[in-house]
């Protein structure tokens, strides 16, 4: 007599006649197969009852869950999320350079010079005048269209560069001050709102 | 992404795969829980092994070695919490002169085909969660039963009607009886 599943949940559960549990305990005593579904059925019940009787209380849940934040920070960036973080630093186009103009109007001294970057809807102005042999003394006002504010700027030296050269505040009417080398630089403008920060790269100070 | 297995789960959450980590804190919270709760540990305990437990696999995801043990390792992980904590309690007691905590009264030694045991009632859960919904709430109103299952009572319960159980049953058990022999529950003598 070769024992169903059906079989021996009945006679797990008590529900077979005398006669059909003896068959079923001479088959059981013959086949360690049957033996095998037999136990698989005694710990599914064991398991299903002792289950219903208690459950993990949701806070504990949620605390284990939460610890999935430490787990996304091991995430690294898709090839797309990478590219896409690089094609957000504008490239700044040199809009206007006083040197190429002629006359020098307006800056202190007249051993500056003045130069606007248009990146995006970001337009930056500075004015250039040396501080010393190596360094500019920089007067910048940056104009945005939007309502976005950045009361922060951070200079860095290229793309990859993870600490600033310099950092300065932006004034309400977007005024600020800096002193650089000679260089290209990516000018990050932080953002109030503590959003996406708006990296304007290619602002060559000659 | 597939997170059948438990390598597979691993591996997901090592790339920091946020909905694996759900997963699998999901499928393995109970057996995690079930550790200190078998000492008879008091539930402030209970929440800390679990908590200390998830948070270690989290540090160490890197080095488990056998993926596909992650059962096992949580039971073992969970086992030396609970024993780290009877230590501590032992020595707090001994310092404030206070006895009888749950934690103090730990077996001597686990025993080991109680991991075993765990493991299996694991597994059991796996296949119930994988066997569908009908069959799943069919099946534990079954299993549930202490003695003797009342159909009519099960059938109003599930809102079936009394003359689908019988084939549902068959159906059932045995797709669950393949689940579980696929899933190495209680494997035959060889």
């Amino acid at each position: 007599m070769e024992l169903t599943v059906e079989q021996l949940f009945d006679y797990l559960t008590g529900t077979l006649s005398p006669a059909d549990r003896q068959a079923v305990e001479a088959a059981l005593a013959r086949s360690s197969n049957a033996r095998a579904m037999l136990e698989r059925l005694a710990t599914t019940r064991s398991t299903v009852q002792a289950d219903a009787a208690w459950s993990v209380p949701a806070t504990a849940l949620e605390h284990a869950l939460a610890l999935g934040t430490r787990i996304e920070r091991r995430r690294e960036p898709s090839f797309f999320e990478r590219l896409s973080a690089a094609a957000k630093a504008i490239v700044a186009d040199l809009t206007f350079d006083s040197r190429l103009e002629g006359a020098l109007v307006g800056l202190r001294g007249g051993s500056g010079f003045a130069l606007a970057y248009q990146a995006g809807e970001i337009e930056i102005d500075l004015e250039c005048g040396t501080d010393d042999d190596e360094t500019f003394a920089i007067l910048g006002q940056l104009t945005v269209v939007g309502t976005r504010a950045f009361p922060q700027l951070e200079v860095y030296a290229d793309r990859d560069s993870t600490e600033p050269v310099t950092r300065t505040a932006i004034d309400a009417t977007g005024m600020f001050r800096l002193a650089v080398r000679p260089g290209t630089y990516l000018f990050r403008f932080v953002a109030a709102d503590g959003g996406t920060p708006v990296d304007v790269r290619g602002i060559d100070i000659p | 992404m597939s997170y059948e297995s438990d390598a597979s789960l691993v591996d997901a959450c090592a790339r920091g795969d946020r909905r694996a980590w759900d997963v699998l804190v999901t499928r393995y919270s109970r057996l995690v829980w079930s550790i200190p709760r078998k000492y008879g540990l008091p539930e402030s305990d209970c929440e800390d092994v679990h908590q200390t437990v998830f948070s270690a696999l989290v540090r160490h995801i890197d080095e488990l070695r056998q993926r596909e043990r992650l059962a096992s390792w949580l039971i073992t992980t969970a086992t030396r919490e609970c024993w780290r904590l009877r230590r501590s309690t032992r020595t707090r007691a001994a310092l404030t002169g206070e006895h009888g905590s749950a934690a103090e009264d730990l077996p001597a030694v686990p025993l080991p085909e109680t991991d075993r045991d765990e493991e299996e009632r694991q597994l059991v859960r796996e296949g119930l969660a994988t066997i569908g919904e009908r069959c799943r709430d069919l099946l534990t109103a079954l299993f549930a039963a202490p003695a003797n299952p009342h159909y009519p009572e099960i059938a109003e319960r599930l809102g079936i009607p009394i003359g689908s159980i019988g084939p549902n049953r068959a159906r059932c058990l045995e797709k669950l009886e393949a689940i579980l022999r696929g899933l190495g529950v209680r494997r035959a003598a060889e």
